[in-house]
């Protein structure tokens, strides 16, 4: 029996140690190795709508809640992984065939399934197929990280358009573009906007055609879910089959509530923070960011204005990005225009959360706006058009300064 | 369309009755005496294998025995011998087996068992603090309706009664111990722990994963089928299960939120129709010998999703192929345990990648009984300790996009302590340690401690 006893005390003194160490009972990671967690200065019933939120981003759908017929992926979440950028695995396609450089002469092949292809059907649909059509335009996308989105969507247009350069007035090869497009029906303005021609200067998604973040929840549900919403209550169909006959939940299949709250949720997620911010080769490669040219469009900070929630007014939003147009040149170009941006041109997409990227893709990241790139590297090369002499400038450094700016990258 | 139906059924049939002549002829050839049996197995009796032993025996009133007639002999026989351990019929309440005067004398045994345990687990260090969960709690009956027909079901209340499902419900009809005919409700035997999983059968509160994801068990299906054993030379044993089942539904698929969750195609509709006019088909072959050793092979194949409307073929038929090995082993107080399973699955054009085509996993017990003998009031009361190895690999695969790996794994070790004042009884401590690796590649870890209580009555 003593042994026993023995045997039964060894096991306690083990159980209790371990319940203070990480190593058996696991730990928390830290703040600043993740993108999720609400902003800081939310209230109590703010916290409540962001968890609801959060639930609603990470609801799977199946046929008997709503998704499809047609899909891209069944949940928020599965390609916007713990909040961060989408993996290849989850891209999307949009197509059509026409004049890249004018939306307006270009055809997005509504009768053939387009602009977005779904090319996944519930169990007895039939998926969409890109049409075999010649000069057919692709443009592959990866879903961006979707954290700190309500800092961006809070930045006065006015404090936008200070980056802007169409005419390339100063001379510097940079044409920063804002994209104006029609704002759809259920459009509501949160903060002042100024239409120009009807239309309405966009911000998110990879070509800023989205105005606001219910624009961007609302579509995404439909587009990319096959969900329908009070927003947007036609449901999807492959039109070689006639009609949305693998879908049989009734629509809306989700509540303007549901909508709102997982807008709410993405409004309210905390921006990515930096990590290693002091480290003296990260300050270094901060100042390369900044002489090679990079920062011209990866503008280091705005700040946003009035907000109906308080966490986001009046706040400096270090998101790297001018929100503007720019041609990157025909190594990224997809010949896809989206209203006023043509097809080789993206929206200077925020470089914060860059660094954690590959953490949340188990451990391979991958970037530019398919990930086609696995390192930054390779990415910094992709890069052409207007930031052709950035990259240029960015090769010409030594491999040690080329480290540095690499390490500030992985820093945001 | 309706051609091809017609040609699949007969095929189908023709394979089916192929295999069940085949079992008959074995088994008329093979008739050995019981006298083997009981040279192999000691004594008849209708006591369980393993539970209760005699110790227990002395701690409750006597049960009165109980008398097969006609083919089965005037008294209880090694026909009593369960066929699967663990199964069915190899619970203790069954000991019990009296006849009921106010039952009309009809020879009815009542029984059952319940687990409840307590919980603290923590994942990337958060945890929602402590739990309770009252898991199950099942009723059994057993009933010998004279000495050719034999019933036996089982009632199980889950989480209170969150779900309530009629498990077992199945008449045997005894021609020979070789040969029974089984229908109505029944635990299709794909491996072994899906008919014998019993929560105070193990020492581990958790159910194997390989067993519940790959294997969903507890899996019951209505149909019918036959069942028996035999024995080929002293001290082997040969049993067989072979049925015709509705077949898990297109749920598979269809209600699965994460990717293919074979689970997700029971259904309580099951019992009702077929959800596609096709039946699938199980069974299991298992060698049992010296030193406790037992070998199952089983395997279920079937269509899962609703291929045709009337004579109209609207898609696709799916087809689920499960196969599965199962071992079980003693060295003296050392048992070795384990169970794996692979699943292919007929995914749709439009649903690759994203469901799993491919599902497998494997779980192995290595029991220690360290300590037993009498303490204090109890006779036969035992310590074991547990080691368990879980792995699963929920999509097997990679991406076309990337050429990575697909992850949708868990691998868990599992370290439990358990006390067992009767056999029937296991009051154990636990703690476990699980990765949990998304499709991604993204491992998050899932520990904790867990305590429960685990018994038959």
């Amino acid at each position: 029996m003593s042994w026993m006893f023995r045997l039964l005390c060894l096991w306690s003194v083990w159980m209790v140690c371990g319940s203070g160490c990480g190593v058996l009972f696991t730990e928390e990671p830290r703040r600043e190795t993740v993108l999720d967690g609400p902003i800081e200065g939310l209230s109590h019933a703010q916290l409540q709508t962001f968890k609801a939120g959060d639930e609603e981003f990470a609801r799977v759908f199946t046929p008997a809640t709503g998704l499809g017929p047609i899909f891209v992926e069944a949940s928020c979440i599965a390609c916007h992984t713990a909040d961060g950028k989408g993996h290849p695995s989850t891209n999307l396609t949009r197509f059509g065939v026409g004049d890249p450089t004018d939306a307006a002469r270009f055809d997005y092949l509504l009768h053939l399934g387009g602009p977005q292809l779904q090319h996944r059907a519930v169990l007895g649909y039939q998926a969409e197929k890109l049409p075999n059509l010649e000069g057919l335009a692709r443009s592959v996308r990866s879903a961006p990280i979707v954290t700190g989105l309500g800092l961006i969507e809070a930045i006065p247009e006015s404090e936008i358009l200070r980056y802007a350069d169409p005419d390339d007035k100063d001379g510097d090869g940079i044409r920063g573009r804002p994209n104006y497009v029609t704002p759809p029906s259920f459009f509501e303005p949160v903060i002042e906007h100024t239409p120009k021609d009807g239309k309405i200067m966009g911000r998110f998604g990879r070509k800023a055609a989205a105005i606001n973040l219910l624009q961007q929840v609302a579509e995404a549900y439909l587009n990319d879910m096959g969900i329908t919403s009070d927003f947007l209550m036609k449901d999807l169909h492959n039109p070689l089959v006639g009609g949305p006959s693998g879908d049989s939940a009734p629509d809306p299949e989700v509540s303007a509530a549901t909508v709102r709250s997982v807008t709410f949720y993405m409004r309210t997620l905390r921006p990515p923070p930096r990590r290693d911010a002091e480290n003296p080769v990260v300050k270094q490669g901060e100042g390369f960011f900044a002489q090679v040219g990079c920062a011209k469009c990866h503008v280091p900070s705005m700040k946003t204005g009035k907000s109906a929630i308080e966490a986001l007014r009046e706040k400096t939003v270090p998101l790297y990005s001018d929100l503007l147009l720019h041609d990157m040149g025909p190594k990224l170009a997809d010949g896809y225009p989206e209203g006023q941006a043509t097809g080789d041109m993206w929206r200077t997409t925020p470089l914060w959360g860059l660094g954690v990227i590959g953490d949340l893709m188990g451990g391979q990241p991958f970037y530019l706006h398919d990930g086609r790139a696995k390192t930054l590297k390779e990415a910094i090369d992709e890069h052409g058009g207007e930031a052709q002499k950035s990259r240029d400038r960015f090769f010409a450094l030594s491999s040690t300064e080329q480290e540095a700016l690499l390490a500030f990258l992985r820093s945001l | 369309m309706k051609l091809g139906g017609c040609v699949f059924l007969g095929i189908w049939w023709r394979r089916c009755f192929g295999l069940l002549g085949a079992w008959v002829v074995f088994w008329a050839g093979l008739d050995l005496a019981r006298a083997q049996e009981h040279a192999a197995y000691g004594p008849p009796t209708s006591r369980p294998s393993s539970l209760p032993t005699s110790s227990q025996k002395a701690d409750t009133p006597k049960a009165p025995s109980f008398q097969y007639e006609g083919n089965f002999g005037k008294k209880p026989t090694t026909s009593e011998t369960p066929v699967v351990r663990g199964g069915i019929y190899d619970r203790p309440y069954i000991g019990r087996l009296g006849t009921s005067e106010a039952l009309g004398g009809m020879s009815i045994a009542l029984g059952g068992y319940t687990e409840f345990l307590g919980r603290y687990i923590l994942q990337e260090g958060l945890t929602d603090g402590f739990s309770f969960e009252a898991r199950r709690f099942n009723l059994f009956v057993f009933s010998s309706l004279g000495s050719f027909v034999r019933l036996t079901a089982e009632l199980e209340f889950e989480q209170g009664t969150s779900s309530i499902a009629l498990e077992t419900a199945l008449v045997d009809f005894r021609f020979h111990r070789a040969f029974v005919l089984r229908g109505g409700i029944l635990l299709p035997p794909i491996g072994r722990f899906n008919i014998a999983h019993d929560g105070p059968r193990y020492d581990v509160i958790d159910r194997p994963l390989v067993s519940t994801w790959v294997i969903p068990s507890t899996y019951s299906d209505v149909g019918f089928g036959v069942t028996g054993s035999f024995f080929p030379a002293l001290g082997h044993k040969l049993y067989y299960e072979l049925y015709v089942v509705n077949g898990l539904r297109s749920g598979i698929i269809n209600d699965s939120a994460e990717g293919t969750r074979i689970a997700r195609g029971k259904s309580s509709a099951i019992f009702a129709a077929n959800e596609n006019g096709s039946p699938a088909l199980t069974g299991r072959i298992a060698y049992a010998g010296p030193l406790g050793l037992e070998v199952g092979f089983s395997g279920y194949v079937g269509i899962f999703n609703r291929y045709r409307d009337g004579a109209e073929e609207i898609d696709r038929a799916l087809w689920l192929k499960i196969f599965a090995v199962d071992a079980e082993i003693s060295f003296g107080p050392v048992t070795i345990r384990t169970e794996a399973a692979v699943a292919w699955i007929d995914i749709p054009d439009g649903l690759v990648e994203l469901f799993a085509d491919t599902q497998w996993g494997i779980y192995a017990d290595v029991i220690w009984e360290f300590w037993k003998g009498r303490l204090g009031f109890l006779r036969e009361a035992a310590f074991r300790l547990v080691g368990r190895v879980d792995y699963v690999d929920l999509h097997v695969g990679r991406f076309a996009s990337t050429g990575q790996d697909i992850g949708d794994e868990t691998l868990r070790l599992t370290l439990a302590l358990s006390f067992r004042p009767y056999e029937g009884t296991s009051l154990r401590v636990e703690y476990q340690h699980s990765w949990l690796t998304d499709r991604l590649g993204n491992v998050a870890r899932r520990a904790g401690v867990q305590f429960g209580v685990a018994t038959y009555f």
